[in-house]
């Protein structure tokens, strides 16, 4: 099977990391709780992914969250952050990971929100539609840093510098971002990244992270046991206990560690080139196949690991299963992202989306450009 | 024996990392005598002078609900 769909979790993992999975599994306890040696080794193991997530993040160590996923994290950030009343911003180009939490806010009359449109390659117009959307009341803006359909690359830079001349939170969802792009958190106008710790951070599914610049202040999303001040029945403010009640992950947060490590050695800038090659490659042989549409009018001037196309008018999921067919593992449909469908008007047909990862090589892409041609030949007599 | 006292091990963790850096050597064991206004917490042994790795901890800003003795077995 080649596999092409690391915008949703990357494949295969390392065996480092499940190596990693299995020695938590087998030999530690709760983290952060017992006085046992098992469970004071276990802490270990969390401390040391935390400093490694905080050391390639530019963050505090105490201010790198565990989370179960992305989604987790993003909720985290909109539902502790907006208080009643307040206004939020978000792009077109969202999933549903960042636009549900905020519409469900909106129907419970928490807040009211506006979409701002992405213009790709126009980074200026892209801040500017931001900038017309603030009012009085707003109190966070929170975007995608690469849109997970089409690859799009947000100017989170200077929206950043945007909200921090008006007063506003910033949140970046690192979906597709993190592992590939370089943070320095401390040193950025963001105030809360999100990310996922199984994509491009090499690390097992069930892992995320939020992140929270120094001057950061969030609720905590849930309330519970956290090892620390027990006979307080508040919620202690000390971090990162507020942000993480219960058990965590172990299992998974010591292969993240193991991936976080991966990726710094190999350097997110050799894995965004590797990645960037790969999807130009595929998008200018894409483009020399008749019938095929590629949505590279959604490119940004950076390049990102994400594409999408269509064949004629067939529904981007036929085309999917056909790959398949062909032993190629790719990701059809609407990419739960109905913005940023509609903002591409793909909404009828959806799209294939290709995601190379870093362990795909040249010989992996042949084989896809060989099958789409296939598929699109074929197309002609349906 | 004599501690350092952290909230959490995270912050004992921290602390600890940081020593270790700087020659200490350090163990993480639960605060063998916590009070009822600061609940589970965890305590940071070191070798060597607990004071200056004290001022080093607190110089870094590292939160801690500061040093301990117990008893008179050292």
């Amino acid at each position: 099977m080649i596999y092409l769909d690391n915008a949703a979790t990357s494949f295969p993992k390392p065996k480092c990391v499940l190596e990693a999975m299995c020695k938590a599994s087998l030999f530690s306890a709760n983290p952060g709780r017992g006085g046992h040696r098992l469970s004071v080794k276990a802490g270990e193991t969390v401390y040391k992914t935390r400093e490694k997530a905080a050391s390639i993040f530019g963050a505090d160590s105490e201010r790198v969250i565990f989370t179960k996923n992305c989604t987790e994290s993003l909720n985290m950030v909109i539902k502790g952050c907006v208080k009643k009343g307040d206004h939020v911003i978000i792009s077109s180009l969202e999933h549903n990971s960042l636009l549900r939490p905020v519409q469900k806010l909106f129907e419970q009359g928490v807040i009211t929100y506006d979409i701002a449109q992405v213009v790709p390659k126009n980074d200026e117009q892209t801040v500017m539609n931001f900038q017309s959307l603030i009012k009085p009341n707003t109190r966070l803006i929170a975007c995608c840093h690469v849109s997970n359909v089409f690859g799009t690359v947000l100017p989170i830079e200077k929206i950043g510098l945007l909200c921090r001349e008006k007063g506003i939170l910033f949140a970046v969802d690192a979906a597709q971002s993190a592992g590939t792009f370089r943070y320095d958190i401390n040193n950025s106008a963001i105030d809360f990244l999100c990310l996922p710790g199984h994509k491009g951070l090499l690390g097992p599914m069930g892992t995320g992270l939020l992140i929270l610049n120094q001057s950061s202040q969030l609720e905590s999303f849930i309330e519970g046991g956290t090892g620390s001040l027990s006979l307080e029945p508040s919620q202690p403010d000390v971090l990162p206990d507020k942000f993480e009640s219960g058990t965590v992950n172990l299992p998974g947060i010591a292969g993240l560690y193991e991936g976080l490590r991966m990726v710094e050695s190999i350097g997110c800038e050799n894995i965004l080139k590797k990645e960037s090659r790969l999807t130009e490659w595929i998008t200018s042989e894409l483009k020399n196949i008749n019938g095929v549409t590629v949505y590279d009018n959604m490119h940004s001037k950076t390049n990102s690991g994400v594409i999408s196309f269509n064949i004629g008018k067939i529904h981007s999921e036929q085309i999917g299963e056909l790959l398949d067919q062909n032993n190629i593992a790719c990701r059809a449909g609407y990419h739960c992202s109905a913005l940023a469908h509609k903002s591409a008007s793909t909404i009828a047909q959806g799209t294939v989306r290709i995601s190379p990862g870093f362990f795909n090589g040249i010989n992996d892409i042949k084989k896809l450009i060989f099958c789409i041609n296939k598929i699109a030949m074929r197309q002609k007599i349906w | 024996m004599t501690y350092i006292k952290f909230a959490n091990q995270t912050f004992a963790q921290k602390a600890a990392s940081l020593l270790n850096k700087r020659g200490f050597k350090t163990r993480i064991r639960r605060n063998p005598n916590p009070n009822h206004m600061e609940g589970c917490n965890y305590a940071l042994y070191v070798s060597g002078d607990i004071f200056e790795a004290y001022d080093i901890i607190s110089e870094n800003f590292i939160p801690n609900f500061g040093v301990e003795h117990l008893g008179d077995e050292e």
